[in-house]
């Protein structure tokens, strides 16, 4: 993806079609964040919207010496969970779970996963309980910390830790049947 | 940690292989988001444009409202015209010498001269004797006085009764030696300029003497001119008539100009008294045909016209290569207001536009990696630009046919169209490529308002129909911003001849 110096600037000066020239750039990379976390097309596409509105709006405070990949995959998925905590009814469904860690597992897993696309791991993470699939999106994907996360879903630290070794075990479960179907299959 | 730092970073890059297809009609909705969330986008919108329309369209009805409302050709002649008031006077030294009478029409006179400045003052002298003046005063007020002119031989005094046809009111003509006089009181109006305004009556009047050797007889006349005589002044013929058949031998003639914009008068002319003995009616006919007849030309001062043609601009050089030259269409409406019979002020609405803008356009590529490497490039490419232009000019008629202008033209850019080329190469060399034509885009590129610097030349064909040649230059630039296409910034300031044929809707 390669994002032309100019086509900021016009941006900013709200020419159109430097908008739709970045939009088109920006759609696929941003297309895959938003489904991440929506897992329909019609709810990605309209995060989209949102988010990318966003990003216009705020695009005149953007610091040229970040990458603009990065600012704008934060906008994003600001946005994301701006709009999940809208609609969460997380406490309810989330109970404190004590760490844990099942190091030995995923060194045979790396491998196994290796042998998947983009889209049978998008269909694994859909699957996931849909706080755990945040949390492992915004920290093992997107990035952000723990006491991130535990602000931004409004849950602990140690909350967002459990989501996200939980879903890594399903993650890790999952693969493992995926890839052995597979041989099993071939 | 680190099998867990591996298996996220495995997931985050197989998410990152993850391709989606762009979506038209999701980025259509994008689009109508921003509008709805940019109501100022731009400050004043199409508000210049309107508020032009809305200008001009409001000119052209105030001004058909103007020439419809108005009800009196005064406020021409006022302007326009000087006027001379004839007063045939005649000495009669026949102490018996016959009565005369004025018989303009005083029934009619009231309903006259609504808005000049005008007051017209007959008098005559009836004379029983040689030693008597009586006069007989008519009065034909407008609205608004003026001072009255005297003409007379003799002694003059102002009158202040109102008409009366036998009663000798103050004395107003003293005769001398036994002459009878006929004083037609002319006023003269105005600081505008115009000696006779009478009524809604217009014209010259001319004034002749008489003398008549002839003692029995007194003779009065008085020519008259009435262009738009609305039986204000002029005698009803049907009263001339009733005259003649009781034998009233006085010389009656009558004629109303045509609506010309050269008008020669008098076209009235009423000889009162009697005239066996006097001036035959051949004589006086001639006396007032002799005198100098005023000429003069009404100017209409609104003017509408239509105008249709091309204009020829030639551009300007980018990359050497010639843009912006072009033919296009011209169309539009002007209102001249016509100072005096030479000088005329024009503003107008019309249509122009500029197209091969070739070198004005932008690409905007994109690579997009998913499992294979996609080449997208997207071409703007402006292709024509839409204006709204408002002349303002001096014009100067040299003579009937002929008329040079100067002035400035406005302009205002409406809209742009642009072809939007979208060619995308994929992995396999296989390119794929469509365009489409959308209004709207460049505007931050090229400068909404521009003007002209105009020179013109105008030949009348006839009375309605017109060639107009005009070259103008461009003030401004007409593309703003060639950064943005990838050119330096420059020059793009184009000439244009222009020829148009104008078709004058009215005239007045």
């Amino acid at each position: 993806m390669i994002i032309q110096p100019n086509l900021i600037k016009d941006c900013i000066n709200r020419d159109r079609r430097a908008e739709y020239a970045l939009y088109k750039t920006l759609y696929s990379y941003l297309m895959s964040i938003c489904y991440r976390y929506t897992h329909q097309k019609e709810m990605a596409e309209e995060m989209l919207n949102m988010g990318y509105l966003k990003i216009l709006t705020n695009l005149s405070k953007y610091d040229p010496d970040l990458p603009f990949k990065a600012w704008v995959r934060r906008i994003m998925v600001n946005t994301l969970i701006d709009e999940y905590r809208k609609n969460k009814n997380l406490k309810n469904n989330i109970s404190y779970v004590e760490e844990y860690y099942d190091t030995e597992a995923y060194s045979d897993t790396n491998s196994a996963l290796k042998k998947l696309n983009a889209k049978e791991i998008l269909q694994m993470i859909e699957k996931l309980p849909k706080a755990s699939g945040q949390v492992f999106n915004l920290f093992a994907i997107d990035g952000y910390s723990h006491k991130e996360i535990a602000s931004m879903l409004d849950i602990s630290e140690g909350t967002s830790k459990w989501h996200l070794n939980y879903a890594r075990q399903k993650l890790k479960e999952m693969i493992g049947d995926t890839v052995l179907t597979t041989a099993k299959a071939s | 940690m680190k099998n867990f730092d591996n298996f996220d970073e495995s997931v985050k890059n197989k998410l990152d292989e993850t391709n989606f297809q762009f979506s038209e009609a999701n980025w259509e909705k994008m689009s109508q988001m921003l509008d709805a969330s940019r109501p100022a986008k731009k400050p004043f919108g199409n508000a210049p444009l309107i508020s032009s329309i809305v200008i001009g369209s409001a000119l052209l009805v105030s001004s058909v409202w103007y020439f419809t409302t108005q009800t009196s050709d005064t406020k021409e002649v006022a302007q326009n015209i000087n006027t001379a008031v004839s007063v045939n006077t005649i000495n009669n030294t026949d102490a018996n010498s016959a009565n005369t009478s004025l018989t303009s029409d005083n029934s009619n006179t009231n309903a006259s001269s609504n808005n000049s400045k005008t007051r017209l003052e007959v008098t005559t002298t009836n004379n029983s004797n040689s030693s008597s003046a009586v006069n007989e005063r008519d009065e034909l007020t407008g609205k608004n006085e003026t001072n009255a002119l005297v003409n007379s031989s003799s002694t003059k005094k102002n009158v202040s009764s109102k008409k009366s046809n036998t009663t000798p009111v103050n004395e107003f003509v003293t005769s001398s030696k036994g002459s009878s006089e006929v004083n037609v009181t002319k006023t003269e109006t105005s600081d505008t300029g115009a000696k006779v305004m009478i009524g809604e009556t217009e014209g010259a009047y001319v004034k002749s003497e008489t003398n008549n050797s002839d003692n029995n007889a007194a003779k009065t006349d008085v020519a008259k001119t009435n262009n738009n005589t609305k039986g204000n002044i002029k005698p009803e013929l049907g009263d001339i008539a009733q005259q003649q058949a009781a034998g009233d031998d006085r010389n009656i003639t009558s004629s109303d100009p045509e609506e010309t914009d050269l008008i020669a008068l008098p076209s009235a002319t009423t000889n009162l008294g009697k005239t066996e003995d006097a001036i035959t009616a051949a004589n006086l006919k001639t006396s007032v045909e002799e005198k100098k007849v005023k000429e003069y030309v009404r100017v209409k001062h609104h003017t509408v016209t239509l105008e249709a043609g091309a204009s020829n601009s030639f551009g300007w050089k980018v990359n050497n290569t010639r843009n912006g030259n072009n033919i296009s269409p011209i169309l539009g409406i002007n209102y001249l207001y016509n100072i005096d019979s030479r000088s005329s002020l024009l503003v107008g609405l019309q249509y122009n536009s500029l197209s091969n803008l070739g070198e004005a356009k932008a690409n905007f590529s994109i690579t997009t990696y998913g499992f294979g490497v996609n080449n997208d490039v997207t071409t703007y490419k402006l292709n024509d630009l839409h204006f709204a232009v408002m002349p303002l000019k001096f014009v100067y008629k040299l003579n009937k046919n002929n008329a040079l202008g100067v002035g400035f033209n406005m302009m205002y850019l409406m809209n742009t169209r642009t072809e939007i080329i979208n060619t995308t190469t994929l992995e396999s060399n296989v390119t794929t490529s469509s365009s489409r034509y959308e209004y709207g885009y460049g505007f931050d590129q090229l400068n909404r308002f521009n003007g002209q610097l105009a020179l013109n030349y105008n030949y009348s064909i006839s009375k309605t129909l017109g060639l107009n040649l005009e070259v103008n230059k461009s003030l401004g630039n007409v593309v703003k911003d060639y950064k943005y296409f990838g050119i330096k910034n420059q020059n793009s300031a184009p000439a244009a001849v222009k020829l148009s044929l104008t078709y004058t809707l009215f005239n007045k």
